[in-house]
């Protein structure tokens, strides 16, 4: 019974129906789609001056009131003799809506699309005509700081909910007349708006295309966040590694869309997606750009440091402790050797244990409510920590290297690729726990055997390093100073390469 | 949902460079010195300029004739080269002996580089790891590595190779800390019969270097084939000379044929006692891990090819065939009894290799010569090979 209504209702959505001459079966079509759904809102009267019946349909909750009511539904009641135009009653209506966005229909289904996206439609009897009306205004969020990208020095504005407003924050910051925004509405019972954006001028246009091609070809029922969409539309599924970069800060979008890329905002959530992405853009914040190129090289440098740490500490230790220790200095292997005399385990095991016990530690410290979080931190540390270590369940080195590992990995200024780092760890361990270093050696030939081979819309995950691009490297490991880079970065196969023109020679006193 | 870009790009020259330049220095970095000092003394220091020069030779045999059928692959111009304009197949048949020479170069090698590599760390880092296991997980990684495209291969070799670099700089450590000149003298000590065979046992230890016939197909520009082959060349004798003449200066030529790794020895004895690794050992070998690694690598990646390039067949075997290949490569590496029989086996790769790299690339561009057979520069021609 259920399928039966379910393909009726597409059928009759599907169908271009138009709008119909007569008000009242307008509306019970709107009715009959929408299910008499009780936030819908018909408000029929009649115009005595143009002695017609209009009816304005909208969603509650929806809409901004305010224009609905004072400056559509107000001035129509209100008709003045004087402003009718004799014979012409549609646009005499349209001449009084007092909005700045008005559209006119003659389908019901773009009709009911504008009601369920907060549009007011006008429907007037006798004529095959409606009125759209923008009235957009739901509740939403006021611009926040951003949660997870944090700067000490930069801007502190956040992308939020609302599309618009997102949109807004970007175009605030880039002025530029070549900005393309092109709207996508996929999912098909979400409606969601899905804004592509980029400069025209800069942008590859075979990248462009290439995202606007898998955007279009997304049929999905429904998309929530900027997830959904990398998901369905990264080069390849079989990667722990992220192929697009997601940021909620409008200065990093926008910083990415004048390196030639393309950004995609989805409403409803904060979160840009920015395509194609390269492997060591994770690794750079937007502050490298602000602060002076010394500090933020130092700052790339312990990144890239702290990359390592994450990815291979726990396997080194594991390595060297149980087939390598004449390898580690003679004082320093005694004292880990002391210090492991006690524990029952072998040193996977020790290190497996150590190691989801910080993974579980940091999940829960994320869902739970703010003022315990800081408490279980404490409790887990003491636990992990102290109380392990003198019950002589975990030597105290690996205490260390825990710590070290678990820091390391929230030094890196993106979430997704930190994650990636912390799931990569666990095959090294193992690993090393059967072929010690050559075991860890052989993890890393795979993994960087699967870098390389990787690409984001056609670009190679590990440029600049391979393929080896000299220019690329200025904005890599080291961020060289802004008067020496002058060009945009070539690997993303940008256009207008020139970025910076008059280079002011420096003070020759 | 799978949408793998088809990868237009080709390998790019400096790709080329480090291909060439990982796949020799892997495989004879370790034993040079003292292949060639049994033989030439203290003369290894100019010897290995000779064998270098025969080498060129050969790299610029194979260059000239991948160089005439640019974009073309191995198993394509040999085919091209014999067949007749009408019945391919012909050509294809004619091909069988050449094909196989080669493919029977690079199973060889294979086997010899893995059993060193085995042995190499069976001796020096894990002594209690039975032979076998350690020769199973390199294999399965390089048979996997070998299962992706050859651009791939190259770009891990482009990545890799500024890794590579970092052994030289503690070698000028041992040089400065340990080195004795003097130790170098007295030259000109050998006599005629021994250079001969100096030259050739040096020979051996840039072997390898035939993958550059099967990796020329996929140049991006085949034209500066032959300048990249010789630059990519000069470097690694270069390279090779400084490891010599450092592991001479440090040991001594006596001690220097004596030490089964003589340059593992030298960099062994680098003193950084503030740093935190008592022994360098661990750097160093995991260093000559990735250079090793990339050796095998390369020459996996070139007899996987070589396979389907013969047989025609998709993209999509190419990870089935490395695997499928890969007991029987493994049952070959273990032949040999013990070290001093891979060293003898070695010695018959290297000549082998020789003869394969003077004889196939001479007789071809004596045909081609002969029956005017000349690729085209069109570079779309070898997309029929994929």
């Amino acid at each position: 019974m259920e399928e039966y209504n379910q393909k009726q209702l597409e059928r009759v959505i599907s169908d271009e129906v138009p709008v119909y001459k007569n008000i009242e079966q307008n509306l019970e079509y709107v009715k009959k789609i929408l299910g008499d759904s009780s936030d819908l809102v018909v408000r029929e009267f009649r115009i005595d001056t143009l002695n017609i019946k209009v009816a304005v349909v909208y969603l509650d909750e929806l809409i901004n009131k305010d224009i609905t009511q004072n400056y559509l539904i107000r001035p129509l009641m209100k008709l003045k003799e004087s402003e009718a135009l004799p014979g012409e009653p549609w646009e005499t209506i349209v001449n009084e809506v007092q909005a700045g966005e008005t559209k006119e229909l003659e389908q019901m289904k773009k009709a009911v699309e504008g009601l369920l996206s907060g549009d007011t439609i006008l429907l007037v009897d006798d004529l095959e005509k409606a009125l759209l009306v923008g009235t957009k205004g739901w509740a939403g969020k006021n611009v926040g700081e951003p949660r997870a990208e944090s700067v000490v020095r930069g801007p502190t504005e956040s992308l939020n909910e609302t599309l618009s407003s997102s949109l807004g924050l970007i175009r605030h910051r880039l002025r530029d007349p070549s900005l393309r925004v092109k709207y996508h509405t996929i999912g098909k019972r979400t409606k969601t708006t899905v804004a592509v954006l980029y400069i025209e001028e800069i942008s590859e246009e075979d990248i462009v295309k290439e995202v606007e091609k898998r955007i279009r070809e997304i049929e999905i029922d429904g998309i929530l966040e900027t997830g959904y969409i990398e998901e369905l539309i990264q080069d390849q599924i079989w990667t722990p590694f992220p192929l697009m970069q997601n940021t909620e800060r409008p200065d990093s979008v926008v910083a990415h869309l004048l390196e030639g890329k393309v950004a995609i905002l989805v409403d409803g959530t904060p979160h840009a997606l920015i395509a194609p992405a390269v492997f060591s853009q994770f690794y750079n914040s937007p502050e490298d750009y602000y602060e002076r190129y010394l500090i933020s090289t130092f700052l790339r440098f312990i990144r890239l440091l702290s990359l390592f740490i994450a990815l291979l500490l726990p396997a080194l230790y594991i390595a060297f402790v149980s087939f390598h220790p004449e390898m580690i200095p003679f004082q320093l292997a005694l004292a880990m050797a002391a210090g492991r005399a006690t524990v029952p385990f072998s040193s996977i095991i020790e290190a497996l244990i150590m190691e989801f016990s910080v993974e579980i530690l940091r999940e829960a410290s994320i869902r739970l409510p703010g003022p315990i979080g800081p408490t279980i931190g404490i409790v887990g540390a003491l636990v992990i920590g102290d109380a392990a270590v003198s019950a002589g369940l975990v030597s105290p080195a690996f205490v260390i290297v825990v710590a070290l590992t678990t820091i390391s990995s929230y030094a890196n200024p993106n979430y997704n690729a930190a994650i990636s780092v912390r799931l990569i760890r666990f095959p090294l361990m193992i690993l090393a726990s059967m072929f010690g270093l050559i075991g860890v050696m052989c993890g890393l030939m795979l993994l960087l055997l699967h870098l390389v081979q990787l690409r984001s819309f056609g670009v190679s995950y590990m440029s600049p390093f391979s393929p080896l691009n000299l220019q690329g490297l200025k904005d890599s490991l080291v961020r060289i100073p802004w008067p020496w880079m002058k060009k945009r970065p070539v690997i993303f196969r940008t256009h207008n390469q020139t970025r910076l023109h008059e280079v002011r020679k420096e003070n020759e006193s | 949902m799978s949408r793998k870009t088809a990868s237009k790009d080709k390998i790019t020259s400096y790709q080329a460079f480090t291909l060439l330049y990982s796949t020799l220095f892997g495989v004879g970095v370790m034993t040079l010195p003292r292949d060639v000092g049994e033989k030439a003394g203290n003369d290894l220091v100019w010897v290995i300029f000779l064998s270098g020069f025969l080498v060129f030779v050969l790299v610029y045999l194979i260059s000239t004739l991948c160089q005439r059928f640019p974009g073309m692959t191995f198993t394509q111009y040999t085919a091209e080269i014999l067949g007749g304009s009408q019945k391919k197949w012909i050509g294809k048949v004619l091909s069988i002996p050449f094909v196989l020479m080669v493919v029977v170069f690079f199973i060889l090698g294979i086997g010899t580089v893995l059993r060193m590599f085995g042995e190499t760390i069976t001796s020096s880092m894990l002594r209690h790891t039975p032979l076998e296991a350690i020769m199973l997980i390199l294999i399965l990684t390089v048979a996997f590595g070998a299962g992706s495209k050859l651009e791939v291969i190259a770009k891990l070799n482009e990545f890799l190779f500024p890794i590579t670099l970092a052994p030289f700089l503690l070698m000028l450590f041992a040089a400065v800390q340990r080195g004795d000149f003097t130790n170098i003298l007295p030259l000109f000590q050998i006599n005629l019969s021994n250079i001969i065979e100096a030259i050739l046992r040096g020979g051996y230890s840039f072997a390898g270097y035939l993958v550059i016939m099967i990796f020329a197909g996929f140049y991006q520009e085949p034209g500066k084939m032959k300048k990249i082959h010789t630059i990519s060349l000069i470097s690694i004798i270069v390279s090779y000379w400084y490891l010599c003449v450092i592991t001479l200066g440090v040991l001594g030529i006596e001690e220097v044929k004596n030490i089964m790794f003589p340059v593992l020895e030298v960099a062994k004895s680098v003193k950084l006692e503030d740093m935190f690794f008592e022994r360098i050992e661990a750097v160093i070998l995991s260093i000559w891990l990735v250079t090793a690694f990339t050796s095998i690598l390369n020459l996996y990646a070139a007899f996987v090819q070589v396979i389907i390039g013969f047989f025609h067949l998709s993209e999509k075997y190419r990870l089935w065939i490395s695997f499928l290949t890969m007991p029987g490569l493994l049952l070959l590496a273990m032949i040999p009894k013990n070290v001093p029989e891979i060293g003898t086996y070695g010695e018959i790769v290297g000549v082998y290799e020789i003869g394969v790299s003077l004889l196939v690339p001479l007789v071809l561009l004596l045909i081609a010569v002969i029956r005017r057979k000349k690729g085209e520069v069109n570079l779309e021609i070898d997309s029929s090979s994929k």
